[in-house]
């Protein structure tokens, strides 16, 4: 870590990570519209809120993985992507997010056993 | 920007571990998050559509998959700041021993899916 040498990493841990990120964005961004949509007969816009805001959140992360071309390359040392994410904070709210889309099907399911 | 970092029960103690492994350690985490969203996603789609089961059988076999999914983002992240926290300090990585969770919860669903399969056609 002496001199600035150019990036080299046999294992493209970096571009695998960014890619995984921005599959799992797209996925919450599916899974939570899929589940608002699936749930909107049961709950209406009580399960469609929170829908929508979890899929602009994951809108945001799958736009940070495209934000500068070099993103998937960068150094790990380079403030680029990794700087968003090398921290709790993202992680935390993605887990927040799956969880919200977790207790609203939850919720619509409990709905559903209440009028059986 | 190493003091600012967030969560503290994480990075407040240790040293800065190869980046490779806390790159590995975050696809880890987002691995379990698309497994919560598979699970979340069965559960919607079971809810949803009509199998031939019987409306209790489907809402329970719905609230079994979304209870596990919800399992699943809660052991994401707690699975990520462990494993972080350990390699910071040098310590072994901790067990998997809650994803054991995600595999009770499926065995259930699959119960569930296999009785009422079962009744249906006995009846």
């Amino acid at each position: 870590m002496s001199e600035p040498t150019p990036w080299r990493d046999p294992g493209l841990q970096q571009e695998r990570t960014v890619l995984a990120w921005r599959r799992t964005g797209l996925a919450l961004v599916i899974g939570s519209l899929t589940v608002g949509r699936l749930t909107m007969d049961t709950l209406g816009a009580a399960g469609l809120v929170p829908a929508v805001i979890t899929a602009v959140l994951a809108a945001w992360v799958v736009g940070a993985t495209l934000r500068g071309g070099r993103s998937a390359i960068a150094h790990p040392d380079e403030p680029t992507f990794d700087r968003v994410l090398r921290d709790g904070r993202v992680p935390a709210v993605v887990a927040v997010a799956a969880g919200t889309v977790a207790v609203v099907e939850l919720a619509a399911a409990g709905m559903r056993i209440a009028t059986l | 920007m190493t003091s600012t970092r967030w969560p503290r029960s994480v990075y407040g103690t240790g040293t800065e571990p190869d980046p490779r492994f806390s790159l590995a350690n975050e696809r880890t985490f987002l691995a379990w998050i698309r497994t919560s969203l598979a699970l979340l996603a069965v559960a919607a789609a079971v809810d949803a559509l009509p199998l031939g089961i019987g409306p209790t059988a489907q809402v329970v076999l719905a609230a079994v998959l979304a209870l596990t999914g919800l399992l699943a983002a809660v052991h994401a992240w707690r699975g990520w700041a462990r494993a972080e926290a350990a390699m910071r300090q040098d310590l072994p990585l901790p067990g998997n021993a809650a994803g054991m969770v995600v595999v009770v919860g499926v065995a259930l669903a699959g119960v569930v899916l296999l009785v009422a399969t079962l009744l249906r056609a006995a009846s």
